[in-house]
């Protein structure tokens, strides 16, 4: 078992995360599935930082984890913005700009 | 160096292996032998949630308020930032007067968040 | 924390204290609907702006917080394009929203403070934490801004397709970064190339990486393959939010791509990392220029147009990573800095103008647009200035920026991405063109005439970038020698 092995985990973590977001269409899965990605890296960055026995990767998670706090607040917002607008959660629905 | 932390707990648990087993015989136990000695009945007054709770009412898919959604993206944005102050209050003695200050500040751009919110009417209930 | 460290990124506190300012002071009974906060907010701004070209004239640089904040000339001179940007779009934004009730205005103006703030710290930041917080703390203020008019589902669309877009990208960068960490064993910016070399020169995480961080950056400065989203937001956000996000993002997000350039040439190998970025440069460039030929409305054009710069930039990128070590490199540097300069004073002022001439109906048709040289031949010259400047025709500032760009790709030796890219600007010629006629010779659908609003502020805004674009490409010497950047 080596730092490597954790890296692998979160790339496959990431790789969920990214395909779930590409294929899904429903809004609040995608967003989920960023927040999955984004915990992936975290995931990485704590291994790493345990690797070199350093916490400055570790503290890098805890800032990572605040700020993805503040961009889901500022997301549900806007999709509930977007829901009284259009009672719709489906990302095909978000297409009045095009051209 | 990671390996040792991952692998080292596990070598502790093995009296866990006879706990699990007893655990699952008497489970086994219990469950058979009133199955097989019992006395069985069945009733149309057995089928009725009587003082287990109330017949449901509509559907469980109604709308809820959005007051829930803002209340719940509130609590998680106070929630989270909680996250620096942990590490913050460990190494206090550390980072000195300087660390406090600016946790200090934190915190009040926080309190400032949640005063303009208070403000906004996001708290109140009844709006 | 030391007084000194606090007095360097006095250019990212500032705006930052500002928006707090702001909301503390909407906090208060009365104040609400007097129009306070918009002059807070601009005079936040103007200190702002002030305190940066102060700590340009008397150099103050160095390093801040335990070397994580670099405070040079470059991160100076791209505060002062944001700073002078959001300024910009403040003052644009008065005009706008008074036509418009939906906006909550006191939000509104700390949000493009905050903005500011992460724009700032992103140009200072020398290490991957902070680079993460810059950009976040510009993106989040700049989805809700885009995402401001919450009863028009336009805005509110473009607002929600730049936040899941962005978030994508932005996990994209923190999964690149760790990994560069994981690579390296260091987050300062300085450090990593070395530390790649020390300890992650046999494995291809740094190449991952790496990757990974370039495709997060590059979403943010709407570079091929990740524009998609570019003419959605800026058409579905406010107009000066628009002009903000075109002209601040591209100049602190370039600011983190000098900065990484030597990571990105360790990481990749110098001769594959500048071939891809030159190979994206010419893909950006076609595209953009490609995709403007088809524009009806004038933002959407915008738009286009502000991907095809980001090309011409990364041309200069490119030729940044292929001369590493050599003289090319500052010379490609500083042409990356004076064509950011550029492009904030042309493109501010197109956007002005496409503001001057909304009417409040939230229509930017360039048809609009015809007979505005006899309806009102000042603003007619205005536009004409910003079109020529974007298009790249002397002697405006857009020539001599795309000029250095050009030259020090050919200085590297990336001679075909120069030899297309001159290629690309004469495509763009044509839809630049295409907005003088529509101004001059076109006559006007009835109904269908951009009524303009006269407004001193709008109209200061375009005269000052007028001044600017034509300043900058009168003596293009002067400036250039200005932002030459000491390595």
């Amino acid at each position: 078992m080596s730092v490597f092995h954790y890296y692998v985990v979160a790339a496959i973590l990431f790789s969920i995360g990214a395909g779930g977001f590409l294929l899904r269409r429903n809004l609040l899965v995608m967003f989920m599935s960023v927040e999955l990605m984004l915990n992936a890296a975290n995931l990485c960055l704590v291994a790493a930082s345990s690797s070199f026995d350093l916490a400055r990767g570790s503290s890098f998670a805890l800032v990572s984890i605040a700020v993805a706090a503040a961009e889901v607040g500022v997301g549900l917002a806007i999709i509930i913005a977007w829901f009284r607008l259009r009672p719709s959660v489906d990302a095909g629905d978000l297409q009045e700009l095009r051209g | 160096m990671l390996a040792e932390t991952a692998t080292a707990p596990i070598t502790g648990f093995t009296p866990l292996v006879p706990y699990v087993l007893v655990a699952l015989t008497v489970f086994a136990v219990l469950m058979l032998v009133p199955k097989l000695l019992g006395k069985r009945s069945y009733s149309k007054d057995k089928f009725v949630a009587y003082e287990c709770g109330v017949d449901p009412i509509g559907s469980a898919r109604q709308r809820f308020s959005v007051h829930f959604y803002l209340v719940a993206v509130l609590f998680i944005l106070f929630d989270i930032e909680a996250v620096f102050l942990f590490p913050w209050a460990i190494s206090l003695q550390e980072i000195g007067s300087a660390g406090f200050i600016s946790a200090l500040l934190f915190v009040g751009v926080l309190a400032l968040g949640l005063a303009y919110a208070w403000r906004r009417g996001v708290l109140d209930w009844n709006n | 924390m030391t007084p000194n460290d606090l007095a360097l990124v006095g250019p990212i506190l500032l705006p930052a204290l500002a928006a707090l300012l702001v909301i503390l002071v909407d906090l208060l009974p009365g104040s609400q609907r007097s129009g306070g906060s918009f002059l807070l907010a601009v005079l936040g701004a103007a200190v702002s702006l002030g305190y940066t070209i102060h700590a340009l004239m008397h150099d103050r640089e160095g390093l801040a917080f335990f070397g994580t904040m670099k405070i040079d000339r470059m991160a100076l001179l791209i505060t002062l394009f944001v700073h002078a940007s959001a300024l910009m779009s403040l003052l644009l934004s008065k005009v706008y929203l008074d036509r418009r009730s939906d906006v909550e205005q006191p939000e509104y103006h700390a949000f493009v403070l905050t903005s500011a703030a992460g724009m700032a710290m992103l140009a200072g930041a020398n290490d991957l934490v902070n680079v993460f917080l810059g950009i976040e703390l510009l993106s989040i203020p700049l989805y809700l801004l885009v995402a401001m008019r919450k009863h028009q589902s336009r805005s509110v669309e473009a607002g929600f397709k730049y936040l899941l877009l962005g978030a994508f990208a932005s996990a994209f960068m923190l999964f690149g970064a760790a990994l560069l960490y994981g690579s390296s064993g260091s987050t300062m910016l300085t450090a990593i190339p070395t530390g790649i070399a020390r300890i992650g020169n046999d494995t291809p995480l740094a190449a991952f990486g790496a990757s990974m961080l370039l495709v997060g950056l590059l979403f943010k400065v709407a570079a091929v393959p990740f524009h998609m989203w570019t003419p959605d937001v800026y058409e579905g956000a406010p107009t000066p939010v628009t002009a903000f996000m075109a002209t601040a993002t591209k100049a602190a997000t370039f600011a983190v791509l000098l900065r990484l350039a030597p990571t990105l040439g360790t990481a990749l190998g110098e001769e594959q990392a500048a071939n891809l970025l030159g190979g994206l440069a010419v893909l950006t460039m076609f595209v953009g220029n490609l995709g403007a030929l088809q524009q009806l409305n004038l933002k959407r054009l915008l738009a286009y147009s502000s991907i095809s710069h980001a090309g011409y930039l990364l041309v200069g990128l490119a030729a940044l990573v292929r001369a590493h070590g050599s003289s090319v490199e500052a010379e490609a540097a500083s042409s990356i800095v004076y064509y950011l300069g550029a492009y904030t004073a042309m493109s501010l002022g197109a956007f002005a103008v496409a503001v001057l001439i909304d009417g409040g109906k939230d229509r930017e048709a360039i048809s609009d647009l015809a007979g505005l040289g006899k309806r009102n031949p000042l603003l007619a010259a205005a536009m004409t200035v910003f079109a020529l400047a974007l298009a790249g025709v002397p002697p405006t500032a857009g020539f001599f920026a795309k000029y250095y760009v050009f030259l020090s790709a050919v200085d590297a030796g990336l001679i075909a991405v120069a030899v297309l890219g001159v290629l690309a600007s004469v495509i763009g010629l044509y839809y630049y063109l295409r907005i003088l006629l529509t101004m001059y010779v076109d006559e006007p659908k009835p109904g269908h005439e951009a009524t303009v609003s006269r407004d001193a502020m709008v109209a200061a805004v375009s005269l000052t970038a007028v001044a600017f674009v034509l300043l900058l490409g009168i003596v293009p010497k002067g400036f250039v020698e200005a932002m030459a950047l000491a390595h």
